[in-house]
């Protein structure tokens, strides 16, 4: 939630400018005065439903599936004052000269990917990978990932972009039997995938 | 029948407005893309407003886009907004309207009503379609921000599920509430907020998913009193300071004490005090105390008079307190005239 400074401002009100004002004015409400009116309106909401709204029961979907925090689900990139977060897994290598410049966030202030990466793109290597790859329908090219080490460079793993974690090979998933969740997909609501 | 197709859905404007932190407090905002149901994630880079296109096709299954704030030396993160974008989940608004036309955050008081609008879009008519596509779950959220609370760093988590419906239509649905639901000893005396959401239904593609939500912020009823003066008081010549005593003073609300003639009368106009005026304006309701003195120099001539402390708010002018007495200025001389013969 966003909060300002406190502006609290004494005026001496010019006395004929308020007094001139008309205004309807009435007694400040009390706890009693909205008991009555919360007690018509749950009268009101018995007598008048609205169709519009079907009564749902079941588990709060907010609680049952919150998002987890993006600290957690994310690695630190460090060095000197600047420091990034990107999805975990998205760090393809991590030479071994570098491996204090990820996981801590220190005294470095965070900053975006793009303002991080172009202050240190000469140890950094942004490297695009197949959507496949990402979604672990694909292993990455066993020739590039040993390239990797020859660079010299921490890789990180890019989609679009954008920094982007590569789940785990999943075989499996490269040969569904059931068809392809794009097609599953479109049987169901009779797109044409 | 949804009314856009995959294709469109896959180019689709996606409105990402950062309305909490910005860099200029010590935070900084990210937005991470989640896709179902494969579940791999995306960080997206935006201004700090305005729009652009996802740079992914949306996959069947959809995804999810999470709106964060993180201190920049990573010690808070706080989730300010999500939305679930599908290809056949429909596609949900919510705005909340009260009578204060403050627009940062929709707000109101405890004893003024409110509506909120919900417009949804895409709902499928297919009975054979899966129920996701049919219908949304609408949600009812109150948390109090205990008694003298004002939200900061309120863990969203801990609300309370007040009511939840289905919804299965495509339009713009209107609700009013007269008052709000947040519990409270005092209802007068309410400080929290309600959350309106529209989330979507479990399937076999993605989780119940949040497509749309706000939150109505909702403060107390002011309070004050006048003291220095009891009711029924008679003075003469020395007029008592005056003490005004005033709390829960709305954000944005001007306070004042006036007086005129005569016994209380609820509507009528006075002469403001001078040096009782107060004007607050801010995100929270403000406690205040006023001493005033030699407040009696807009007393004309002798009689009954009445004060009354009264707070102007976007709702309206309420009178918060009020005391009659009377002041005798009058000098009745007593004397005999008399000849000596």
């Amino acid at each position: 939630m966003n909060t300002h400074p406190i502006h609290l401002i004494l005026i001496p009100l010019a006395v004929t400018a308020l007094a001139a004002e008309p205004t309807a004015i009435r007694d400040a409400a009390t706890h009693d005065d909205l008991v009555k009116v919360m007690r018509e309106e749950q009268a009101r909401a018995t007598t008048e439903k609205d169709t519009a709204f079907i009564p749902a029961e079941g588990p709060d979907p907010s609680v049952v599936n919150p998002p987890g925090g993006i600290l957690e689900r994310s690695d630190i990139i460090r060095f000197g004052d600047l420091a990034t977060i990107v999805p975990k897994g998205a760090i393809l290598h991590i030479p071994a000269a570098f491996a204090d410049r990820v996981g801590e966030i220190g005294n470095a202030r965070l900053v975006i990917w793009p303002e991080f990466y172009a202050a240190n793109r000469a140890w950094i290597d942004a490297r695009e990978i197949p959507r496949e790859v990402a979604e672990g329908n694909r292993r990455l090219d066993e020739k590039v990932e040993m390239k990797f080490a020859e660079g010299g460079r921490l890789v990180v793993a890019m989609l679009a972009g954008g920094p982007v974690s590569r789940l785990p090979y999943k075989p499996e998933a490269a040969n569904p039997a059931a068809g392809t969740p794009l097609e599953t997909a479109a049987a169901a609501t009779n797109i044409e995938p | 029948m949804k009314a856009f197709s995959l294709t469109t859905l896959m180019t689709a404007g996606l409105i990402l407005a950062a309305t909490g932190q910005n860099p200029g407090d010590g935070f900084t905002n990210f937005i991470r893309q989640k896709q179902y149901p494969s579940g791999f994630e995306r960080d997206v880079y935006v201004s700090s407003t305005g729009q652009r296109l996802s740079e992914l096709a949306i996959d069947p299954g959809g995804a999810r886009f999470e709106l964060w704030t993180v201190k920049t030396n990573a010690s808070a993160q706080y989730l300010l907004d999500t939305r679930f974008v599908s290809a056949y989940i429909p596609i949900a608004t919510v705005a909340i309207s009260t009578g204060d036309p403050y627009t940062a955050i929709p707000r109101t008081r405890a004893d003024r009503p409110f509506t909120v609008s919900i417009q949804i879009t895409g709902m499928s008519s297919d009975p054979s379609a899966q129920e996701a596509a049919r219908r949304v779950r609408f949600l009812r959220h109150v948390q109090s921000y205990g008694t003298t609370g004002t939200g900061v760093g309120i863990d969203r988590s801990q609300a309370t599920l007040h009511t939840q419906s289905f919804m299965d239509n495509n339009g713009t649905f209107t609700t009013s509430y007269a008052l709000t639901a947040i519990p409270a000893a005092n209802l007068a005396k309410v400080r929290g907020e309600e959350r309106f959401s529209v989330f979507s239904l479990e399937d076999y593609q993605a989780p119940a998913s949040q497509l749309a939500s706000k939150y109505v912020q909702v403060w107390p009823v002011a309070d004050g009193t006048i003291s220095g003066i009891a009711s029924g008081t008679s003075l003469r010549f020395d007029a008592p300071a005056l003490t005004f005593t005033m709390n829960d003073l709305y954000p944005d609300s001007r306070t004042y004490a006036q007086i005129y003639p005569g016994p209380a009368v609820l509507g009528t106009q006075g002469t403001v005090i001078p040096g009782s005026a107060l004007i607050v304006y801010d995100t929270v309701p403000h406690n205040r105390t006023l001493v005033v003195t030699d407040w009696d120099e807009v007393i004309r001539e002798s009689g009954q008079y009445t004060i009354e402390l009264l707070t102007v708010t976007p709702f309206g002018t309420d009178r918060l307190h009020h005391v009659t007495f009377n002041i005798n200025r009058d000098i009745n001389v007593n004397a005999t005239v008399s000849t000596v013969e």
